[in-house]
């Protein structure tokens, strides 16, 4: 009975020639799987970790930028501001999802707090759309009735007090909770025009170094107690899809304009974890190639090293071949 | 080659599971950062696997048959 063409090839492979060369691909083989999954993992879990929904609120979509300031700009204020133009260019961006003013107030304010406590500051507001704050607060909302103004301090600010200035004056550390108990009494100014409110904080950002007002607020203040002038932003927010896209960071190096550092960063980690991807990927690759051409050779061994015991059944397998699907 | 079948789903399962342990590795450090990682990518890992080992198989199979003919 004449044997099947896998019987025949079967027979060949199990004499053993070549074995070390089978076991040279097979460990090739393995180590190039290993190597070109580990990359397909690595890319796609550094994706997922930059851009998933789940972890938006990890990386950085909010960036504040403005211009640096040289020593050729100090004393001159308008060249601080954000041109019509310049605003326009950062807006048309790719990169820019959506893109916000940081008004300025344009009048004086005030803090005091209440009591015996002696604490008096001159100090200043600034509004950013609601959509481009980090605090979720049911009292963040403002209008011409209420005389009291939802105010957002940035985190930082009480750090530095807890951790720098009460600890080296010998003064009590003051918690979130106690600074949004406190109201503060807030006067706002302009000439002979005053008007006095109680601030309360309601939240701590993260995001926006700043001190935060309602934007119905700086409208309307800014309207009564401001020259009436629409003065130019001189910092900007903007929401980025991807603060690590090379793009935007080599945007705002032409452009000379300076936002948190520490936002960018991944741009950096990205460039390294995409190279060290694609050079796993590329040996991978590799070596998938030298473990495919070292099983050819096996292969090609073990029949050339059989073609005489075998000859017989090497005709057969040639014939088979010549006719059977493989 | 029909033979070969057997080695190169053993060669796929085994860089599965080393893939699979790194993956695991690296979901407890993120976990720590409140980071997550989707099980898709390992499906996703999974099916690339399986596409690597069908290219393999293709790829011996054209190369063996080119041995046989060249040898006769």
């Amino acid at each position: 009975m004449m044997p099947s063409f896998y019987q025949l090839l079967k027979k060949i492979i199990q004499t053993g020639i070549g074995r070390s060369r089978l076991i040279m691909a097979t460990g090739g083989l393995g180590i190039a799987m290993i190597l070109l999954l580990i990359a397909i993992q690595a890319h796609s879990d550094f994706d997922q970790l930059l851009y998933s929904q789940q972890n938006a609120n990890e990386s950085a979509d909010f960036l504040v930028i403005n211009k640096k300031i040289t020593n050729a700009m100090m004393g001159q204020r308008g060249q601080s501001m954000f041109t019509a133009a310049e605003i326009a260019d950062i807006k048309q961006q790719s990169f820019v999802e959506a893109f916000g003013f940081i008004t300025s107030n344009q009048y004086k304010v005030t803090a005091a707090a209440p009591g015996d406590l002696h604490f008096y500051t001159d100090m200043f507001f600034e509004s950013v759309p609601d959509t481009f704050i980090d605090v979720k607060n049911e009292e963040w909302k403002w209008t011409p009735a209420d005389n009291t103004i939802p105010i957002i301090l940035p985190n930082d600010f009480l750090n530095l007090y807890n951790f720098g200035f009460a600890l080296s004056q010998d003064l009590p550390q003051i918690s979130q909770e106690t600074v949004k108990a406190i109201p503060m009494k807030i006067t706002i100014s302009q000439g002979l025009l005053t008007q006095e409110f109680t601030g309360r904080i309601v939240g701590f950002s993260d995001r926006i170094s700043s001190f935060l007002v309602p934007g119905s607020f700086m409208e309307w203040a800014n309207a009564k107690f401001g020259n009436g002038v629409v003065a130019s932003p001189s910092r900007v927010i903007i929401k980025t899809k991807d603060p690590s896209n090379p793009a935007l960071v080599k945007y705002l190096d032409d452009k000379g304009y300076n936002t948190n550092q520490d936002k960018i960063k991944y741009s950096k980690t990205k460039l390294i974890v995409q190279t060290i991807v694609s050079v796993i990927g590329f040996f991978g690759l590799i070596l998938l190639l030298f473990a495919l051409l070292v099983f050819s050779m096996f292969v090609q061994l073990v029949i050339a090293s059989c073609k005489k015991k075998y000859n017989y059944w090497l005709h057969w397998v040639l014939l088979l071949v010549s006719y059977n699907d493989t | 080659m029909r033979q070969f079948v057997p080695l190169y789903i053993a060669i796929g399962i085994v860089a599965l599971l080393l893939v699979a342990a790194l993956q695991w590795w690296a979901s407890k450090q993120l976990a720590g950062y409140d980071m997550v990682i989707s099980p898709w990518i390992a499906a996703g890992t999974g099916i690339a696997a399986v596409i690597v080992i069908g290219l393999v198989y293709i790829v011996n199979r054209i190369n063996i048959r080119k041995n046989i003919n060249a040898i006769s």
